[in-house]
This record gives C-alpha cells, sequence and structure tokens, in this order.
C-alpha cells in the first residue's frame, strides 16, 4: 500500500516535473512562434474567408475564396493545375537526396583535397539568384548557342527549347533545383555521417564487407533519421518553391511551370487579391501537412534511432 | 547554475531588445510635426529607382536640399516598383506613417485609398504650374475616376533597338529602320538567318522584350482598338480590331517565323550579343545597351500600321503626396514635388538616364540639344512623343497585364487561335474587374 | 595481395577524383561567371557564348560598387542580424530540440506536429499580417523587426532532434548518477557529440539571414537600418539596364563572409571524423 503510493508519487513527480521542464525548453520557440508564425496563420485563415484587396480592410464573404479554387470555371483549372505542377517539380527530391547522399558519401572519405571539393559543392547555394538566372538562361537557351543545345549538335542530336516548351520547362527546372538545392542536402548528409562511429566501418572491413555493403549494412540504416529529416524538409521546400520559377518562366510556358505558390504570387501581388491567395495557402498548408504525417507514418516508424 | 545563467541571459536579452526598439520608435522622425528651432521641415521620400538613375534622383535632391535651407529631404531607395507599392500598402493598412512623398508606379490606383491628395489640388494652387506645358498623355497617365492624383516624373516609351550591323551585312539600309509592321516583317526576314549553317536559326529578325503586354497593347491602339470601356467594367480586347493585330503578331512567329516562340526573356541578351536584328523594348534602356553592344546600335519610333501613326503609350513612374493635416508639410511636400519634376529637374533626369524630358518643348532646350548632339539615339522617344497615348489606368490593370502576356504566349507556341487567347484573357479580367467593385 | 590492394585503392581513389572534379566544376559554373563577370566591362557582359576570362580586367568594378552605397553600414547591420540570429536560433533550437529528442512529456507528438506546421507557412501572405505585429509592438525600422522573428527555427528543431535521438540512451544514465541537471546535460555532453550538426544549423541560420531580402525591405525604412541585399539591388535597374559588372563585384563581396563562416565551419566535419572513436561509448 504505502509502496504503491510511493510509486505512484514518484510517477507523479517524474512525469509531472519531465513535462514541466520540457515546456520550458520549449517555451522560447513556442513564444516566437506564436507572435509571429501563429497568429499570423490565423489572420490568413481569416483572411481566406474574406474578399481583401490590399489596402482596403476585409470584408467577410464565408467560403467564397474557396469555392473559386474548386468549383470556378477560371479558378479551378488553373489552381488544380498549379497543384499537378507542384507534385511534379517534387519529384526532384528523392533525385535531388540520391545524388546529395552520393557526393556525400564521397566528400566523406579521408582523401587528400577534400575539403577543396566540399566548397565547390556548396557553392551554388551562395551564388547570387540573379547571377543564377543569367547562367541558367544561357545553358538552357533555345537557340543552337545555349550551352545544352551545343552539346547536343555536337553529339547529332538537334537542339531542344528546354524553358520554352511547355513540356520540357518543368523537367528542366527541376534539375536546376537539384543544382540549387544540393549544398544544403550535402551539408546535412556530411553532418549526419559523423555520427556513424568509424570503429563500425573498421569491424566491417576486418570482416570483408566491400565498400557497397559497407554502405547498405551500415551507412545507409544509420543515416536513416537524417535521410528522413532531408525528405519532410525537401518535400516541403519544393511544394513551396518559387525563386526559379519567378526568375526562370514566370509560370510558363503555358502555365506548365506555375505552382501552388506562384500561383499564390500571382493572386497576391499581380490580382491584389489578398483574401484569395490567402486561401490558396491555407490549401497549401493542409496538403503540406497531410503528407508530412503521411511520411511520419509510412517512413518515419521505420528509422532505426539510437 | 549554468541553466540559470543561459535563462536570464535570454530573458534579458528578449527584454533588452524590446526596450530599446521603444525608445528608438517613440521620436520617429515623423516629418517635422512638431517646428524645431530653425523651422526646417523634414520629408521622407521613398523612390523606387536604382542605378544610374537613382544617383540622378539623389543628385537631384541633394540640390533641391541646398537650394531650400528650411526644408530637408530624406530620400531612400525602397525597392522596385511593386516593393514599393507593397510597403506603402501594408502601411496604409496597418496606419503606419508613410512618407510624405513617393514615386511609384500605377500611381493613381492610390487615389481610391483616401491615402494620397490629388495633385491638381497643388497644380491649380497659388503656388501652381501651367499643366498645359507638360504632355496631356502623361496627365492621363496619371489619372483615375476623372481625376488627376500624382505628377508625371520618370517616363518612357517603347522603341525599337536595331543592330545597324546586321542590317548592312543583310543588304539593308542602316538609316532606313522600319516605320511599318510590314517592313518590320520585311526586315525580319532577311535578317533572321543560320549563320553556322548547321540548320538551326541563330539569328534572328524580331523579338520584343518580356513585357509583351505592352507592346501588344501598343499594337491594339494603333489598329483602333480599345483597351477597356469608358465605364471601366470591361475590357475590349477581343475586338477585331485586336484580334487582327494579335494574328499579325502571332505570324512574325509562325507564319513568317523572323520571331522566336517565347523566348522573350531572352531577347534583350540576344540582341546585346548581336544575336537578334530588332528588339521592341522601353527607351529606357538606351543608355545601358549603348554601353554594353560592340556593334553599332540604332533607335526607331515604335513601327505602325502602314499609312497610320503610330502609338506610343507611355510607361514610368509618378510622385505622390500623402495627406497631412499640416498644411505646412504639404505646401513644402508640394515645392519638393515642383522642383523634382520642374523643366531643370525633367532635364537633369531625362540626360542622366533613359527617361524622356516630360515637357512638351524640351526639344527647344538649348542645354537638351547639346546633350542630344552627343546622345543622337535619345532625340527619337522624345519626338516620338508626339504619338504618346495613356492606357487607361483601372484596377484590375495588373490582371490585365497577366492575362495579355498569356494570351501572347498562347498564339506563339499555337495553343489557341488568337480571338480564342484573348476571349479567355478577357473573361479573367472582366471577372477580376467585377471583383474590384 | 597487400600491393595489389593498394593498387586497387590508388584506381578509385583516381575515379572519385575525376568523378567529383568534373561534377564539381559543372557545379560551379555560376559562381565562376559570377566571378569573371565582376571583373568585365559592361560591353563584354553580354557575349555568347561567354568568355570567361575578361579580355581587360576591370579591377575598377570592385571600387565603383563600394562606393555606390554605404555598404561599411551596410554590412555592420548585417553582421549584427546574422549573429544574432544565429546564436538565438542554436539556443531555442537545441532546448527544443532536445526536449523532443530525450524528454518524454505530454503533448509531445502534438507539441512537435504544431512545430513542424510552422515551416508550412507561405510567407507571401503571412507579410501583412507580422507587418501589424511589427507596428504593435513598435518595432518596425529597428533591429527586433529583423532579429526577433528569426529567434526560433523549426527546420532547426527538427533537424537537431534527428542527431540527438541517434546519440546512445546510456549517455543520460550515466549523467543521471552524476546528478546532472538537463541543461547541463544537454551543454556538456549532447552538444559538444553534435558539433556537426550543431555547425550546420549555425551556417543554415546565418546564411538565411544574410541573403534575406523582402523582409528587411519591407520592415526597414531608414537606410541606416538597411541590410546587403538591399544594397545588392541597388544596381538591379527595372527598365533601364542593370550594371552588370558592378552588381556581381558587390555581390562577390557580400557572398565572401559566407564563405569564411563555410570554411570555418566544415572544419567541425573533419573535427567530427577524429573524435567518433568517444562516441561508440
Amino acid at each position: 500500500m504505502t509502496a504503491l503510493a510511493r510509486q505512484r508519487g514518484n510517477w507523479w513527480h517524474r512525469w509531472g516535473e519531465e513535462t514541466l521542464s520540457a515546456y520550458l525548453f520549449l517555451l522560447p520557440s513556442i513564444v516566437i512562434f506564436a507572435t509571429f508564425v501563429f497568429f499570423p496563420l490565423f489572420f490568413s485563415f481569416y483572411a481566406s474567408l474574406t474578399h481583401w484587396n490590399l489596402p482596403f480592410k476585409p470584408s467577410f464573404t464565408g467560403l467564397e475564396n474557396y469555392h473559386y479554387l474548386f468549383t470556378d470555371e477560371i479558378g479551378a483549372p488553373e489552381f488544380f493545375r498549379s497543384i499537378r505542377n507542384s507534385f511534379y517539380y517534387a519529384l526532384g527530391v528523392p533525385l535531388n537526396m540520391g545524388i546529395s547522399l552520393a557526393i556525400a558519401v564521397l566528400l566523406n572519405q579521408r582523401l587528400r583535397g577534400v575539403s577543396l571539393f566540399r566548397t565547390a559543392y556548396f557553392l551554388p547555394t551562395i551564388t547570387s539568384t540573379a547571377a543564377i538566372s543569367v547562367i541558367w538562361l544561357w545553358i538552357y537557351h533555345p537557340a543552337d548557342y545555349g550551352l545544352l543545345n551545343s552539346i547536343l549538335l555536337k553529339l547529332g542530336f538537334s537542339p531542344l527549347r528546354w524553358l520554352r516548351d511547355p513540356h520540357l520547362a518543368m523537367p528542366a527546372l527541376i534539375l536546376m533545383g537539384i543544382w540549387h538545392g544540393m549544398g544544403y542536402n550535402i551539408v546535412i548528409f556530411l553532418a549526419g555521417l559523423q555520427s556513424i562511429p568509424t570503429t563500425l566501418y573498421e569491424a566491417a572491413e576486418i570482416d570483408g564487407a566491400g565498400g557497397w555493403a559497407r554502405f547498405w549494412r551500415i551507412t545507409w540504416p544509420l543515416l536513416g533519421p537524417t535521410t528522413f529529416y532531408v525528405l519532410v524538409i525537401g518535400i516541403i521546400n519544393s511544394l513551396k518553391a518559387f525563386t526559379q520559377m519567378h526568375v526562370m518562366t514566370e509560370g510558363g510556358p503555358l502555365g506548365a511551370t506555375t505552382t501552388i505558390t506562384y500561383y499564390l504570387y500571382q493572386q497576391a501581388f499581380e490580382n491584389f487579391a489578398m483574401g484569395r491567395a490567402s486561401a490558396v495557402a491555407c490549401v497549401l498548408f493542409v496538403i503540406l501537412f497531410i503528407l508530412t504525417l503521411i511520411q511520419f507514418k509510412v517512413v518515419g516508424s521505420r528509422i532505426h534511432y539510437e | 547554475m549554468k541553466r540559470n545563467l543561459l535563462l536570464i541571459g535570454l530573458v534579458l536579452g528578449l527584454a533588452l531588445l524590446s526596450a530599446c526598439g521603444r525608445e528608438q520608435s517613440e521620436p520617429t522622425p515623423t516629418a517635422g510635426a512638431e517646428p524645431t528651432e530653425e523651422q526646417v521641415i523634414t520629408l521622407e521620400f521613398w523612390y523606387a529607382l536604382s542605378g544610374k538613375t537613382g544617383e540622378a534622383v539623389e543628385a537631384l535632391v541633394e540640390q533641391f536640399n541646398a537650394s531650400h535651407p528650411n526644408i530637408h529631404v530624406n530620400a531612400t531607395y525602397q525597392g522596385s516598383y511593386g516593393e514599393i507599392m507593397g510597403k506603402v500598402w501594408n502601411a496604409i493598412y496597418a496606419e503606419q506613417t508613410l512618407p510624405q512623398v513617393a514615386h511609384l508606379g500605377g500611381a493613381p490606383l492610390l487615389g481610391k485609398t483616401g491615402a494620397i491628395v490629388p495633385i491638381t489640388d497643388f497644380t491649380e494652387g497659388a503656388n501652381g504650374i501651367d499643366r498645359s506645358q507638360i504632355y496631356d498623355a502623361l496627365w492621363e497617365y496619371n489619372s483615375a475616376g476623372g481625376q488627376i492624383w500624382s505628377m508625371p516624373f520618370n517616363n518612357s516609351v517603347p522603341v525599337l533597338y536595331y543592330n545597324r550591323d546586321l542590317f548592312a551585312a543583310a543588304g539593308l539600309d542602316p538609316d532606313r529602320p522600319p516605320t511599318t509592321w510590314d517592313e518590320v516583317i520585311e526586315y525580319g526576314q532577311a535578317l533572321t538567318q543560320d549563320t553556322d549553317g548547321n540548320g538551326e536559326v541563330d539569328q534572328w529578325g524580331f523579338n520584343t522584350h518580356r513585357d509583351t503586354h505592352w507592346y501588344i497593347s501598343a499594337m491594339f491602339l494603333e489598329n483602333g482598338a480599345q483597351i477597356v470601356n469608358e465605364e471601366q467594367t470591361e475590357v475590349l480586347y477581343n475586338s477585331p480590331e485586336a484580334v487582327e493585330m494579335l494574328q499579325l503578331w502571332g505570324d512574325m512567329v509562325n507564319k513568317y517565323q523572323i520571331m522566336p516562340p517565347a523566348q522573350h526573356k531572352e531577347a534583350k541578351g540576344d540582341f546585346l550579343a548581336g544575336k537578334l536584328g530588332m528588339l521592341l523594348r522601353s527607351c529606357a534602356g538606351i543608355p545601358s545597351a549603348a554601353e554594353e553592344v560592340t556593334f553599332d546600335l540604332g533607335v526607331a519610333p515604335i513601327p505602325a500600321i502602314a499609312g497610320r501613326d503610330p502609338v506610343e503609350p507611355v510607361g514610368g513612374g509618378s510622385l505622390v503626396i500623402f495627406r497631412s493635416d499640416d498644411q505646412a508639410i504639404l505646401d513644402a511636400a508640394w515645392e519638393f514635388v515642383k522642383f523634382m519634376t520642374s523643366p531643370d529637374g525633367s532635364l537633369h533626369l531625362s540626360t542622366h538616364s533613359g527617361y524622356v524630358p516630360i515637357y512638351k518643348d524640351a526639344l527647344e532646350w538649348p542645354d537638351l540639344q547639346v546633350y542630344l548632339e552627343e546622345h543622337p539615339l535619345q532625340r527619337v522617344p522624345i519626338e516620338a512623343l508626339q504619338y504618346s497615348y495613356a492606357i487607361p489606368v483601372f484596377p484590375a490593370l495588373g490582371t490585365s497585364d497577366g492575362a495579355l502576356r498569356q494570351a501572347v504566349e498562347k498564339v506563339e507556341l499555337g495553343a489557341a487561335t488568337p480571338q480564342e487567347a484573348l476571349n479567355e484573357a478577357k473573361a479573367v479580367v472582366d471577372k477580376n474587374i467585377a471583383e474590384q467593385q | 595481395m597487400l600491393r595489389s590492394k593498394r593498387a586497387r585503392k590508388t584506381v578509385f581513389a583516381i575515379f572519385w577524383y575525376i568523378v567529383l572534379g568534373i561534377t564539381a566544376v559543372a557545379v560551379m559554373l555560376p559562381y565562376i561567371w559570377m566571378l569573371s563577370t565582376s571583373l568585365k566591362g559592361s560591353d563584354e557582359v553580354f557575349a555568347y557564348p561567354p568568355n570567361w576570362i575578361p579580355r581587360t580586367w576591370r579591377f575598377q568594378n570592385y571600387v565603383e560598387a563600394w562606393n555606390a552605397a554605404p555598404f561599411g553600414r551596410y554590412f555592420l547591420n548585417s553582421a549584427v542580424v546574422a549573429l544574432a540570429v544565429t546564436i538565438g536560433q542554436l539556443i531555442t533550437c537545441s532546448l527544443a530540440a532536445f526536449a523532443f529528442a530525450r524528454m518524454e512529456f505530454k503533448g509531445k507528438d502534438v507539441m512537435f506536429a504544431l512545430f513542424l506546421s510552422t515551416t508550412m507557412i507561405s510567407t507571401q501572405v503571412t507579410l501583412v499580417p507580422s507587418y501589424l505585429v511589427l507596428k504593435t509592438l513598435r518595432w518596425l525600422d529597428t533591429y527586433q523587426a529583423l532579429i526577433v522573428p528569426f529567434l526560433a527555427n523549426a527546420f532547426g528543431v527538427f533537424m537537431m532532434r534527428q542527431y540527438f535521438m541517434t546519440l546512445p540512451r546510456e549517455l543520460e544514465d550515466a549523467a543521471k548518477l552524476d546528478g546532472c541537471g538537463r541543461l547541463r546535460f544537454l551543454w556538456q555532453v549532447l552538444l559538444p557529440l553534435s558539433k556537426p550538426i550543431v555547425a550546420s544549423q549555425a551556417l543554415f541560420a546565418f546564411m538565411g539571414n544574410w541573403n534575406s531580402y523582402l523582409w528587411p525591405l519591407i520592415v526597414t525604412t531608414s537606410e541606416h537600418m538597411r541590410t546587403l541585399q538591399i544594397g545588392l539591388r541597388y544596381f538591379v535597374s527595372q527598365e533601364g539596364g542593370t550594371q552588370w559588372g558592378i552588381f556581381m563585384a558587390a555581390t562577390v563581396f557580400v557572398s565572401v563572409p559566407i564563405v569564411l563562416f563555410y570554411l570555418f565551419v566544415q572544419k567541425s566535419f573533419v573535427e567530427g571524423i577524429a573524435t567518433t572513436g568517444l562516441k561508440g561509448a
């Protein structure tokens, strides 16, 4: 009886104290998020239920904006196309992860001069958007003096119109996105690779495991938490991608690269329809939330920690 | 112990930040609301011009400050037209302090908000100006709802840039640039070439800069089409006159093949690299283009329909004066705006950028004549101002520009006929107009 | 046997060098273009195909770029803001990540979902309400406006949580025996073992703020509060021409601190390799 009570007291003590301190640890972040994220989020949710053209005050219209996005003759096809385009763009994520991981593993070797390469792969992430757009416009230039086209011609193929071709524009942007985002992923993977004890590799080598086997038996499973992070964040960021479309294609040709976020931008800054843009943002939020939830349930549960 | 220190540090840091925030923002320079000892009125001025043109604006502000000891203007660059407008809207919406004067694109759209004073309150006042000295189109460009809201400042028109070397090489007379669209096609066909003989065109005859809505609008107007109806309740660009011109545009791509499809983003680079014969683009870029090319540059007015006058739709930015309860501030603001847009101000700006002077008699100014002797290309847009025209400012203008660009793209890529493309564009814009009401 | 193994290793190494070398050059192309353009005159910028080595070297571009705007002040502002945010984020992120990774508490899943959800918001629509918040706090046109909203970062929390979770549970047990407080455990045990991830988080935080443009433009109005990226825009003209040589020169000197920061941080990846022996314990 007394033993049980003591046990219970301990339990309360243990969990109560831990919960309290956990929230203390979260507090700084919570305060910032509440002020600068959740308030704006609720505001946007309210705004999505209004007719609101800046700089005028919003007026409540209920679900009208959502009706426009999902059922309107003009709005719905455009909106659904933008969702399709965004998912198309997100196909680049696994590709990006594969390439980044491969390079990170190479860069993690103790080769002479490898730090020079590490710096090289990071440079795209710090190159100015303006420089990126100039150089990629040249790489993808539809004439035969574009970089890719001149290579194609040398190899005996006919030139392509890349960004100016409705079917090729999105793949071209995906490739560019990989180039641009690789640096981040490589940094994260490199950091993740450090958590794997070298003793494991040494042991495996003694057992006679080859490089390939070492990767699949040690690196891949132990890198799980990092890979999972890169996947979840990669999907979120790719659905929010905007800069490439803005700088390179302005959503064209024929709307082929108008992603959800670009569509949102058009609503907010071309049509000045903040209410409708907020509705788009809310739908995007829900999509991302569900996608992330699925990833946690399907992939996250298989990750091996520690 | 360390834990406490850390938390204390964090809390202290935040408190400190918020504390100094209050101190700093309390006495925000609310533009000389309280008369200081020297009775100097301070004006905040937001502007959107960068690079060399931005320097010209700053130089003008300095001149003003030097010559007006009782007024001090604080000029700050606030981003592109779009960004500065965003800032102004945010500030109006949040009822935050606005500057006293701002330089904006699409300025008359602010009229409805009640945040700005109609410029006619000043031009017609005791310290006013004679509006007839300035081009009518520029006043219309600054009007909305029958009221002139803003003061013309930096204005430009589309002109035809051409490569005189390529003209000569193609057997065309560089001193006789095309004046009609028929000639554009004819010249364009001579200029469009496969220079390295690999079966692919690598030198195009004609193209326009990426703001295709501006150029197609000019073509509509040249053919007598209207952009928007009198009441501004619907756009009219699915009229036969407009459809005809978009058909012509599409033919230049698909029938005569003098213009590559959907390649407007590359057009400027192509032209500067000597890979494009003729480029339709704002005259604001003339001085920089002259520096950037390695060939002999030519400039001509926008082409017209044979036997008719060209139409030069004006673009650019304007100055607005925000409301204030203090008449002294309003007077000072007008003094500043008047200085910036005076013949001297206009002369300074147009001799330090590609923008045109806004005065009708500018070509008679001796200083401008001297300048044009050395920069003859810039005479072209000034002379073209006799054909200047203002596309009406209506609230759905942003949507309209985007819809027109899409219509052009659809026709260039063969995804729609000109009639279909313009019908679709009209439907989108009309809907947006209805929503603005 | 040993010899052939070494030979094989050498062949492999050469092969990897070639693969890495080729892709590295491809990847660096735009940055190289940036560097080479920063030394060109206007008449050289638009050559097709680009000449990678300028015909005439215009070092003058750098001088003109530096003098075109008060870059000294901009550098100071950007440095203050980026460093404050970086330090702040490291503190808030490691605290939160620690709670999520190594503690059990009620509402953990909900809280984590809430944290993650902050990454799913489109900033295009939250600009106006955020502006309202700053106005209410009277923070417009101050350093706080540039710093405080970014002091928490869910990406960072998530990233560090993932890493913390890979560290052995036994660490705690040992620490508990010593009667360590949680904060001390985080500070003295967990963070030193997590150097690589702390370094990457610092890098991202620094870079994100160093490069941000729209937010500083909207929330600051006076010249002395401006940051570097706004200074850069000054060279890009909307209707007239961009002065590419000068613009790229400015872009290069603006990007130098990030490169330095990266080189500094990169060390921790190498250091990590040296100390991994401890982690197995």
